[in-house]
């Protein structure tokens, strides 16, 4: 042990096997590690013959690890196994933490990870899954060692390709060409530079200042965040056989992923941005109350009768009727009739109304 | 979480193509635009909920330039941002050293010690 570093405490360690005899001498090693850590503290140095390792058994200590200094430890150990096996750690399993491995993930979640990719698999995996029923229920009455079966997957089928790396469209992941290395950033893939900046320095304080790896780095944050939202919406859309994702499903994605106090605010700015477009298309004479009637049931809240538009803030709330359109966007507009003249008019609708969001007033 | 005042929310920040074409990366997707709409708008939360966050961390650290350690200790502090965003952070090179450092140590496992450096320690710039 390094001796500048300090010395971890552990059981004495033999020649050669190290603590190796005391480790393997049942087949609960959660609890044989216990009994050790009781011993000998909650994070304790073992020398399992040539492999030097550290246990952590408390929850504090974990944090630490885990948590703390967690980049420190983000690494998997480099062993004779894994070096020989994955060409000197370079695959996306073994290879540290770092930008070398973010490039390999994001290959992964391009490449083979993409919906249409893993479409392409289904029947693979549900061939799969076939073996697997007729594997357990071949052995009935006995148990059945499944992680095994679901690693080699099935056996009696020769024909059967073993996984992944042929399937028999040609965009297998590990097709002949090599992949053009992302060594330019492609700033399609990103949100203007600008329009993150601006953004960021309305909200810091004037005298802050963004490191330009930082303003980067934000950059691919904004990016992720609308693919991740995209995904989880996307998902939803494809379980429920729909084609196209609506406002309703980036709403759901939003509370499921745990951004619930976004909703709020943009059902708010949803309505809005409806309103805006109903105007437009309420000038040009087109029915508004059939296109009231599909929000009637995307929005969560509104009532399924008829769609009432909220103005939140200083305009008086409005009701949206195809007969009354044209009076309510007079307000701004040329006529006299704006203000007073239009919301009398409707004062009298808005009773069969009722407001469930008079809170955003 | 109040809504931005001084910017009229109807009109995002972010450039409508834009917003699609990234959400489109994953090819078979279609989208309304209603829904790129609110991906616009709340993207735009979320961006001021990371500036806010850093600015936070960096005020903390008595530091006035935000960097990438303050931006992940923001991530670190948000349970559902961490979740999707915290690999995607570039590890800070301090930490890279530090394992390029210890490679070169005996104390882990022999072979390794005695090979050149992996071709990997050079992307990590």
């Amino acid at each position: 042990m390094n001796s500048t570093r300090g010395v971890i405490p552990g059981p004495w360690k033999l020649p050669l096997i190290g603590n190796l005899h005391q480790v393997t001498v049942s087949d609960l090693l959660h609890f044989t590690l216990r009994n050790l850590a009781i011993k000998h503290g909650p994070i304790m140095h073992l020398q399992l013959g040539q492999v030097s390792t550290v246990v952590v058994s408390s929850p504090e200590t974990a944090r630490e690890i885990m948590k703390t200094h967690d980049l420190v430890f983000a690494y998997m150990p480099f062993l004779v196994v894994s070096m020989i096996t994955t060409f000197e750690c370079t695959d996306i399993a073994f290879s540290p933490y770092g930008n070398y491995w973010r490039h390999l993930r994001k290959i992964c979640n391009e490449e083979l990870l993409s919906a249409a990719q893993v479409g392409s698999f289904r029947s693979i995996r549900e061939g799969e899954v076939l073996d697997l029923e007729e594997t357990i229920k071949s052995n009935a009455g006995m148990p059945v060692n499944l992680r095994l079966n679901i690693i080699h997957g099935g056996s009696s089928n020769s024909n059967n390709n073993n996984g992944i790396v042929s399937t028999d469209n040609g965009n297998a992941a590990n097709s002949n060409a090599m992949p053009p290395p992302c060594t330019v950033r492609e700033q399609d893939q990103y949100m203007p530079i600008a329009n993150v900046i601006r953004i960021m320095r309305r909200i810091l304080p004037t005298h802050a200042k963004i490191s330009d790896d930082a303003k980067l780095t934000i950059q691919e944050c904004v990016s992720e965040y609308i693919s991740f939202i995209t995904g989880e919406a996307n998902e939803r859309c494809q379980r429920e056989q729909r084609k196209t994702i609506t406002a309703e499903d980036v709403l759901w994605a939003m509370g499921k992923l745990g951004f619930d106090e976004y909703v709020e605010p943009l059902t708010v700015f949803l309505n809005r941005y409806r309103e805006t477009q109903n105007e437009r298309t309420s000038l040009r004479g087109e029915p508004v109350l059939k296109r009231g009637m599909d929000y009637g049931s995307s929005i969560m809240m509104a009532p399924p009768y008829a769609p009432p538009v909220f103005h939140v803030g200083h305009h008086q709330q409005g009701f949206l009727d195809g007969t009354t359109a044209m009076g309510g966007y007079l307000r701004d507009g040329s006529g006299g009739a704006a203000g007073g003249g239009s919301s009398s008019s409707q004062a009298s609708l808005t009773n069969n109304n009722f407001d469930p969001f008079g809170q955003y007033m | 979480m109040t809504e931005n005042e001084a910017v009229d929310p109807i009109r995002p920040e972010f450039p409508t193509g834009r917003v699609k074409k990234i959400m489109k990366l994953d090819k078979d997707i279609k989208v309304n635009p209603e829904a790129s709409f609110l991906i616009s708008c709340s993207t735009n939360l979320f961006l001021q909920f990371l500036a806010e966050r850093s600015a936070e961390v960096a005020a903390e650290k008595k530091k006035k330039t935000v960097k990438i350690d303050h931006l992940r200790t923001a991530v670190k502090r948000h349970r559902p941002t961490i979740d999707f965003l915290l690999d995607s952070l570039p590890v800070p090179a301090e930490s890279i050293q530090s394992v390029a450092n210890s490679l070169s140590d005996r104390d882990l496992s022999r072979p390794v010690a005695d090979k050149p450096a992996p071709p990997w320690l050079e992307l990590a710039a």
